[in-house]
């Protein structure tokens, strides 16, 4: 008979492997990738009819704000499907009995949260200019950009450690946006306020940066919470 | 090879098992039996370290994480993605511990096993097989996995008899080669020629 090989993963390995089997699994089930962005599309379309047409300057600034509210509601929808698969079959279980580091998997879960959020972010920004027809220059300014992304970080730190944290709760489904919603405030609120100064004076200044530096604080706080309480939820 | 010492467990102030202790060597398997609702499961599981709450100690050659050694079969689940081949499902659970197949024993096993076909096999998805054929796959992922420790609980759930024999077999070769076995099981067929030991699990305990 051949002889197989067998050697033990390293982390990342492990974090490969998991990744790689996470994004297979969206992919072969479109839907989950579908409805968050569907979901967006459709806060978007709501949006379009509420603001005047006429008034250009609010349009623009609406624009980036619904965005971001968009992206928010879409990005709640992937964060709380994000253990799904591993809900059914008890594939976690046999994940626990598998030589694979607990760190692995959390990084990886982030990983994959970060890609298909981003994903996400990318075709609601692209949406957004589709519906809105206006404000391109806003949407593709590297500050909102770059502040979009932080907020990414922010918001997937603290979505991975509470869907984490509901994976074996049983109304996960209703427990999970209780939580999410007061803990993710201040992600939004350094964002949303950075945003509005930065959007109304063009200018990097003082403020801006107390914002920036507040946001990117959160995203530490987060993003360490997760790595060190989600590895013991696992555990 | 498999030490478990004075393992206890309990919940709502009633002991379901107090202070069981035994060694499984290599090549030796344990049938863990008692009525519904006795604890064989819960055993399992505490000694696997799925189920924590429990005292005791468990180890395998002196180590307490075994993971690396030890395959498990759920008597509820198959641990399959239902949206994946059963390919996908193999090439993900094999690589995550450090498993490369020589080309076309994958294909080789599979067939064994009765998932004969390209279409079965790559292209189909979990969630169109039926419940033996989900049985068969997780259990040619047992044999692929080549562990030194199988947990079985009901492995036979949901096959027919040629599958059941084949199952005999392949736990015959794997204690022949030196390989452990804890197993909970009500179906007789299984065990009826292979040699073991049994923990029986009653209202008062072991």
């Amino acid at each position: 008979m051949t002889q197989k090989q067998t050697a033990p993963q390293t982390w990342v390995e492990n974090v490969r492997t998991l990744l790689t089997h996470s994004l297979r699994v969206d992919i072969s089930s479109k839907e989950r990738l579908v409805t968050p962005i569907f979901f967006a599309l459709i806060i978007l379309m709501l949006f379009s009819f509420a603001i005047p047409e006429s008034d250009g300057a609010l349009r623009s600034r609406m624009m980036v704000a619904e965005s971001q509210l968009a992206i928010f509601f879409a990005l709640q929808i992937a964060f709380s499907r994000t253990f799904e698969s591993e809900r059914v079959d008890r594939i976690f279980d046999h994940l626990r009995l598998s030589p694979i580091s607990s760190s692995a998997f959390i990084t990886s879960k982030i990983l994959h949260v970060l890609l298909i959020g981003g994903g996400t972010m990318l075709c609601t920004g692209v949406l957004s200019i589709i519906v809105q027809g206006q404000a391109i220059g806003q949407m593709a300014d590297p500050v909102v950009i770059g502040t979009a992304l932080l907020t990414l970080l922010g918001l997937t730190g603290i979505g991975v450690l509470l869907a984490s944290i509901t994976l074996h709760a049983e109304g996960h489904q209703i427990l999970f946006p209780l939580l999410y919603f007061p803990l993710s405030v201040p992600v939004l609120l350094c964002s949303t306020e950075g945003l509005i100064h930065w959007l109304d004076s063009y200018r990097w200044d003082s403020t801006m940066r107390g914002w920036s530096v507040m946001l990117i604080a959160f995203d530490v706080i987060y993003l360490t919470l997760t790595i060190l309480l989600g590895t013991e939820t696992v555990d | 090879m498999l030490s478990v010492q004075k393992i206890s467990f309990g919940f709502k102030n009633k002991n379901l098992f107090q202070d069981i202790s035994f060694e499984l060597g290599a090549g030796q398997l344990v049938r863990i039996a008692g009525a519904n609702g006795s604890g064989k499961s819960t055993l399992l599981g505490v000694i696997a370290g799925l189920i924590s709450g429990g005292t005791g100690l468990v180890s395998f050659a002196g180590d307490d994480d075994f993971r690396q050694w030890t395959s498990w079969i759920a008597p509820d689940a198959n641990g399959l993605v239902s949206s994946l081949s059963a390919t996908d499902n193999m090439i993900f659970w094999l690589q995550i511990r450090g498993i490369k197949l020589p080309a076309g024993v994958l294909e080789k096993t599979l067939s064994r096993w009765g998932l004969t076909g390209d279409w079965i096999q790559t292209s189909l998805p979990i969630a169109k097989f039926s419940t033996g054929m989900k049985r068969r796959l997780a259990l040619a992922r047992l044999e692929l996995e080549g562990s030194r420790l199988w947990l079985l609980d009901e492995p036979l759930f949901g096959l027919d008899d040629g599958a059941c024999k084949q199952f005999r077999d392949a736990l015959d070769l794997h204690l022949s080669r030196g390989g452990a076995s804890l197993v909970v099981t009500h179906d007789d067929r299984l065990l009826d020629r292979i040699r073991h030991d049994t923990i029986v699990l009653g209202e008062s305990g072991i």
